[in-house]
């Protein structure tokens, strides 16, 4: 079966903030809220690049580990999605992302605790597909739509690319080998467990 | 007189005879523990916990101190009868332990996750997920605040002298803070993934730090090299303990395990399983050094010797209401025990969670439980608990049909779950209904 | 702990339609000889679908 992943090929990476748009646009997230944002690594450095960074779907994810109510669960393309309804909104789920996926809006004036909110993988979550509440809660199901997440769909240098796992680290290494060189696609080992080139 | 001494006989544990070192758990949170702190003396705990509440305790008995409007995440003692507390609702208080009653200091922009005391324990530092590091004169005059970390910062730790400030932040890096200038003199480190703990021993010259992706290192301070690597597999690293009498370092993390390390040679003394389930949120170390403290999903505090780390009993254990298999269960209760339970419980026996209890809440005024601290919004509410009332609540959501509430954001959708939440409320709330 | 349930069978023609407007005129263009092969996007599927929505982006990631 497929494996659901996003690989971020920094020597790509533009910085248009492309991605970041359309997620926002596409599941129109609320105010203060990137469920996808462009980041800039080894800053200051010769190997200065720039890498568009959500939620990963990691493989033995540490998000689930530490989650106090069980909110999160993983489909069997491994996409690991979480109930927004059974969220507490606590945060411990941010001090266990290698990514900074999780994100927390405030909710109201008074700053009442809210839930939390990240990358989908364009997948929805545990609502009635296509229905008004899964839309709300978790934005746009693309995959059931036959289609897949926006933000690599959008990049117009395909630096960010979502997709079945074994397809697209066969489009990377065809890439490395084309232009001799790759840091190795990057974050795939810390989620996924293994190197992208 | 020692503290264990009073805790074993309290607790009533296997142990006949009264010995130093012997496993104790204290339970009386409501939800996980987040911070602890061990009084100068070693005769008092305090706890911080996602029940809103800290606690003190004495000879094993908890004195509950209630004013902030969320969950605690830090606490610390300042002196036998003063302490600081800060956590989600933004707010740093000081407490004074003797009356149990605290003034807030002031307030951050976003929750507050650790705190700091200066070696001469006249100013307390916090680290803020605003990216901000508060600095704040236990005098009462005004704070100051360090600005430089691009994201939140989760972790403060005071140097020797109390002139320097170390902070780690989920902006990947370590950065040192010139205390009276209020500025920053130093980035110790700039790493990848975001820094969740640190510990310090500088005249031995050595920094900790635990990160979100694992990493366990040693840094020299001099050169900011490493000096000893511990990472392992598990992730992430969630708090560290130092213990200078003994040169032991305690890390805990995301997988449920305790490390001890012995910092005259780096090596690992013990690597052991604390909890059955989930993470190791906050270690402590006992005044003497001779026992680890330690707190996870469990509302409770565990204490193991160092000798005998896991004798005892492990966290993780319990059965949690909100983990019970929702195919055991009519849907009323399922929305109950997975949304409800984790701050709310149904009987009259007063067991502290971060909400009321539900007890007879059919017919009970807005705000009406005794005892339990209510935002002004419920203080001040003038309507009853009726079918009508908690429909609207979630129907319009807590955040919009009584603003400025404690509760957090929860809308069930669907009406039907609604009137089977309501349904299942009805009998389970009743005198003699059933109480979990 | 997936829990779609009743809503199941929602929706797959409102799904065609929305399926046939939206996808790039130009996408489906480059794909046109191998559209064939690929299978019907299913409405309520959970996993990734091999449509021609998908093929067009596969091949638009390989330069």
């Amino acid at each position: 079966m497929a494996r659901a992943k996003f690989l971020c090929d920094a020597e790509r990476c533009i910085e248009c903030n492309a991605c970041v748009t359309a997620c926002k646009n596409e599941h129109e997230v609320p105010w203060g809220i990137n469920r996808r944002r462009v980041v800039t690594i080894n800053d200051g450095k010769p190997g200065e690049r720039s890498i568009s960074v959500a939620c990963m779907h990691c493989s033995d994810a540490p998000c689930m580990a530490v989650c106090p109510v069980d909110c999160f669960y993983q489909n069997e393309e491994g996409v690991v999605l979480h109930s927004n309804a059974l969220c507490i909104g606590c945060g411990y789920c941010f001090y266990a992302c290698p990514f900074g996926a999780p994100q927390f809006p405030q909710a109201g004036n008074f700053g009442s605790r809210g839930k939390m909110d990240k990358c989908t993988f364009c997948a929805g979550g545990p609502e009635e597909t296509h229905s008004t509440a899964e839309f709300a809660k978790y934005g746009r199901n693309r995959i059931a739509e036959g289609k897949l997440p926006l933000c690599a769909e959008m990049c117009s240098t395909k630096a960010l690319l979502a997709g079945d796992g074994d397809v697209l680290s066969g489009i990377y290494r065809e890439r490395v080998v084309a232009r001799g060189f790759g840091s190795g696609a990057w974050g795939w080992g810390t989620a996924y467990g293994q190197k992208g080139s | 007189m020692r503290l264990r001494a009073f805790l074993t006989v309290l607790l009533l544990l296997p142990s006949a005879g009264v010995l130093a070192g012997d496993f104790f758990k204290l339970t009386g949170h409501g939800g996980p523990v987040r911070g602890i702190d061990v009084s100068p003396d070693g005769s008092r705990l305090l706890t911080a916990s996602f029940d809103y509440s800290v606690g003190l305790w004495q000879a094993g008995a908890p004195i509950w101190l209630e004013a902030h409007d969320a969950a605690v995440n830090a606490v610390r003692f300042i002196d036998a009868s003063t302490a600081v507390s800060a956590g989600d609702d933004n707010h740093v208080r000081l407490w004074d332990l003797e009356r149990g009653v605290s003034e807030r200091l002031g307030s951050h922009r976003a929750k507050v996750v650790s705190l700091a005391l200066s070696p001469d324990r006249s100013l307390v530092a916090s680290a803020s997920w605003d990216g901000r590091i508060g600095l704040w004169p236990v005098s009462g005059a005004p704070a100051r605040f360090l600005e430089g970390h691009s994201a939140g910062v989760n972790d403060v730790v005071f140097s020797a002298d109390g002139a320097r400030l170390y902070s780690g932040s989920t902006d990947g890096t370590v950065r040192v803070w010139d205390v009276a200038r209020g500025v920053q003199t130093r980035h110790m480190l700039k790493g990848r993934f975001g820094i969740n703990t640190l510990a310090l021993d500088e005249e031995a010259g050595w920094l900790a730090y635990g990160g979100v992706d694992g990493a366990t290192r040693i840094l020299d301070l001099e050169s900011a090299r490493e000096i000893a690597d511990f990472t392992l597999q598990r992730r992430p690293i969630l708090a560290m303990a130092f213990d200078a009498e003994s040169d032991r370092l305690a890390v805990g993390d995301g997988e449920g395990f305790i490390k001890v390390i012995d910092s005259r040679g780096w090596t690992v003394l013990r690597d052991f399983r604390a909890a059955l389930r989930g993470p190791v949120w906050a270690v402590a170390f006992s005044a003497d050094g001779q026992d680890i403290l330690a707190a996870g999903i469990d509302d409770a505090l565990y204490s193991w010797p160092v000798a005998a780390l896991g004798s005892g009993g492990l966290m993780g254990g319990k059965e949690r209401s909100f983990l019970r298999d929702p195919a055991s269960m009519g849907n009323g209760e399922r929305q109950f025990q997975r949304k409800c339970s984790i701050c709310h419980t149904l009987g009259p026996e007063g067991l502290r969670r971060a909400g009321p209890t539900l007890f007879g809440i059919f017919g009970r005024p807005a705000g009406g439980v005794s005892g339990y601290k209510y935002s002004r919004t419920l203080r001040e509410a003038e309507f009853v608990w009726n079918e009508d009332t908690i429909d609207a609540l979630f129907d319009e959501g807590p955040d919009r049909f009584v603003p400025g509430t404690k509760m957090p954001m929860q809308r069930i959708a669907k009406p039907a779950d609604r009137d089977d939440l309501i349904a299942f409320l009805k009998y389970a709330t009743k005198e003699g209904g059933r109480q979990r | 702990m997936s829990s779609r349930t009743d809503g199941e069978k929602t929706n797959r023609r409102d799904f065609l339609k929305l399926a046939s407007v939206s996808v790039p005129a130009a996408a489906v263009a480059a794909v046109a000889g191998k559209a064939a092969e690929a299978a019907v996007p299913d409405a309520n599927g959970e996993r990734m679908q091999d449509t021609p929505h998908t093929r067009a982006y596969y091949e638009s990631a390989r330069f």
